[in-house]
């Protein structure tokens, strides 16, 4: 027998303070992994969703609402631009490339977005089967849209206005589908793609000829790093567009979120800390009742150090089961968002950055909450507690 | 093996022991009776080396166990000294097989797996090794108490009132089983009682006032 079978045949002798004790500590740690997990992941999801993208032009009003809407699809746009207006900026000597985007309508939750062939390859998306769209009202489907709506080559879909489902169908402007991209873990993925006369044509179709023709917004990518200096301000003043950069509106919302996940931080850190509450409130009830049994152990030739390692021993194994607990049901909240949210494109099963410490933090704090317990063994009175035992 | 001289024990100001001249050869067989109060229990745990005497000089195994530090003290009543307590104490969570490997473990002596089955099965527990204590009878939790004692081999025997609420019958059965237990080890034995059923099975014994 050794120390640890002691140990162990003591706590599965008291099943329901062990499993409560690792429950709590569990509960820290799998906060803390999900809160940061998702803000990990979700952070790298927009850094890839805007990567490459130095400015978004649209029509004014929010500049954060104008990326979120270009960038993220997650917004609806500002407005319209002049077709004109954006062509002129487009042959700017500054501008590396500029990728149209016409927004308006939906499928099955999934933004139908017209654009260029441009688009997919600033994201690298190749075709997992058919071909890229050509003429107007074909369309090329991100991986998981043509998951979700179990389209694929030669199928159709009716488009709907405006980005929630349920809105007025365009029933007599049916999509075809001429291709499917592979899984880029970008924002590609959730779109489904379609020449701009595309949008053009449906509109016209309901709302008649516009008197100028319009898109919703830019991609742009600067030729130089100089041009970040004063393209902007040159859009903003001399212009009726407005032009916002998406890392700069990526850090404003960040440092909105903060506080969000600073609260979620701090609850995780509460929550472990009453993990060790009840970690150090179960260790001194065990103590209490297995005095006699501890002043046995001495009586029997152990010294004070052999018994304080037991109790030290099993604050880490408590301590070290509710950790490992807490990380698997971490990332197992982490796969609920993932299957409540397919939008978030999360990995729920990918190592979070912090989650060592997590689970360093909560296996220290259970030998620290053994500590008090453990001291008062190493000064007990085992004549006495043998007396009266 | 016990050597007794000038010993005193108080706690505070109040004296609860005192022997001036006390000695147990190897392989004797003690009775140490008094009333209630009168330190058998006090003069059980000093020979266990789990108090330390107030005045005098106490040699177990010819090592002066005032003289000796904490840890030696230790390392002695693990290697050198069994005991069986008034309350037997076996340990609820732990199979009897399980309490008496403690002995050895908490001892820091090798463990006894061999000697272990062979002293359940000499107690008529050979097959009751994996129950818990309170699956036991008083009688046998005794002599499960008395086998972890013996566990490892013990060059001197303690037991406190270890007849204790037993009937006439088990008082002799007890009697008999802790003074052939201890002859069969080798041990010397000192039983601390007040119970006078015992007293005909020892042919020494220490009466304290």
């Amino acid at each position: 027998m050794t120390l640890f079978e002691v140990g162990y045949a003591y706590w599965r002798h008291k099943r329901l303070a062990a499993a409560l004790t690792v429950l709590l500590t569990a509960l820290g740690v799998a906060i803390a992994t999900a809160a940061l997990g998702l803000a990990e992941q979700l952070t790298a999801r927009a850094a890839r969703d805007a990567r490459g993208i130095d400015l978004v032009v649209g029509a004014k009003g929010s500049p954060l609402q104008l990326i979120l809407s270009a960038v993220f699809h997650a917004d609806v746009p500002t407005g319209n631009i002049a077709l004109g207006e954006a062509e002129t900026l487009q042959r700017h000597a500054l501008v590396r490339f500029a990728i149209p985007l016409a927004l308006g309508d939906s499928v099955g939750g999934f933004r139908i977005v017209g654009t260029t062939p441009d688009l997919i390859a600033h994201y690298g998306g190749p075709m997992a089967s058919g071909r890229m769209f050509g003429s107007s009202m074909e369309a090329v489907l991100g991986a998981e849209a043509a998951r979700k709506l179990r389209a694929g080559p030669g199928d159709q879909f009716i488009g709907a206005h405006g980005m929630a489902e349920g809105g007025p169908a365009h029933h007599d402007h049916p999509y075809e589908v001429v291709g499917v991209l592979a899984p880029t873990g970008t924002v590609l993925d959730r779109l489904a793609l379609t020449p701009i006369e595309s949008v053009w044509d449906v509109h016209a179709a309901h709302q008649g000829p516009a008197p100028e023709r319009e898109i919703t917004a830019l991609l742009i990518g600067y030729r130089t790093p100089l041009a970040a200096a004063s393209l902007p301000r040159q859009i903003n003043t001399a212009s009726r567009m407005q032009a916002a950069s998406p890392a700069f509106e990526i850090a404003r919302l960040a440092a909105l979120m903060g506080g969000g996940l600073d609260a979620l931080r701090g609850l995780a850190a509460v929550l472990l800390a009453a993990g060790a509450l009840a970690m150090l409130a179960a260790l001194v009830a065990a103590l209490d009742e297995r005095k006699t049994d501890i002043a046995v152990m001495r009586a029997l030739g152990a010294s004070p150090g052999r018994v304080m390692r037991l109790i030290l021993g099993e604050s880490f194994a408590l301590a070290a089961i509710g950790a490992v607990l807490g990380l698997a049901f971490g990332h197992g909240a982490l796969a609920a968002i993932a299957w409540q949210a397919p939008g978030a494109a999360l990995d729920p099963w990918m190592p979070i950055a912090e989650e060592g410490w997590i689970a360093v933090l909560a296996m220290a704090l259970g030998p620290a909450a053994g500590l008090w317990p453990a001291w008062r063994v190493y000064r007990q009175d085992v004549a006495r507690t043998l007396s009266e035992g | 093996m016990v050597r007794v001289d000038g010993l005193r024990h108080a706690f505070g100001s109040r004296q609860v022991l005192a022997i001036d001249r006390w000695q147990v050869d190897r392989g004797e067989a003690w009775l140490v009776r008094g009333a209630s109060g009168s330190g058998k229990s006090t003069l059980l745990h000093v020979l266990a080396g789990l108090l330390r005497p107030s005045a005098g000089r106490v040699e177990i195994d010819g090592q002066d166990i005032g003289a000796l530090s904490d840890r030696q003290r230790d390392a002695l009543r693990g290697a050198a000294i069994g005991i069986v307590f008034q309350n037997l104490h076996l340990v609820p969570s732990l199979t009897l097989r399980q309490n008496l490997s403690l002995a050895p473990l908490m001892a820091g002596l090798p463990s006894a797996s061999a000697a272990i089955e062979q002293r359940l099965a000499r107690l008529g527990l050979g097959r009751r090794g994996d129950d818990r204590p309170a699956q036991l009878s008083r009688g046998e939790m005794q002599r499960v108490a008395l086998a972890r004692a013996l566990i490892n081999r013990p060059k001197l025997l303690l037991a406190d009132e270890p007849t204790a609420s037993l009937d006439d019958v088990n008082t002799d059965l007890v009697a008999t089983m802790l003074i052939e237990q201890a002859a069969e080890v080798g041990a010397a034995l000192v039983v601390a009682t007040h119970d006078a059923r015992i007293a005909p099975h020892f042919a020494k014994a220490l009466t304290l006032s």
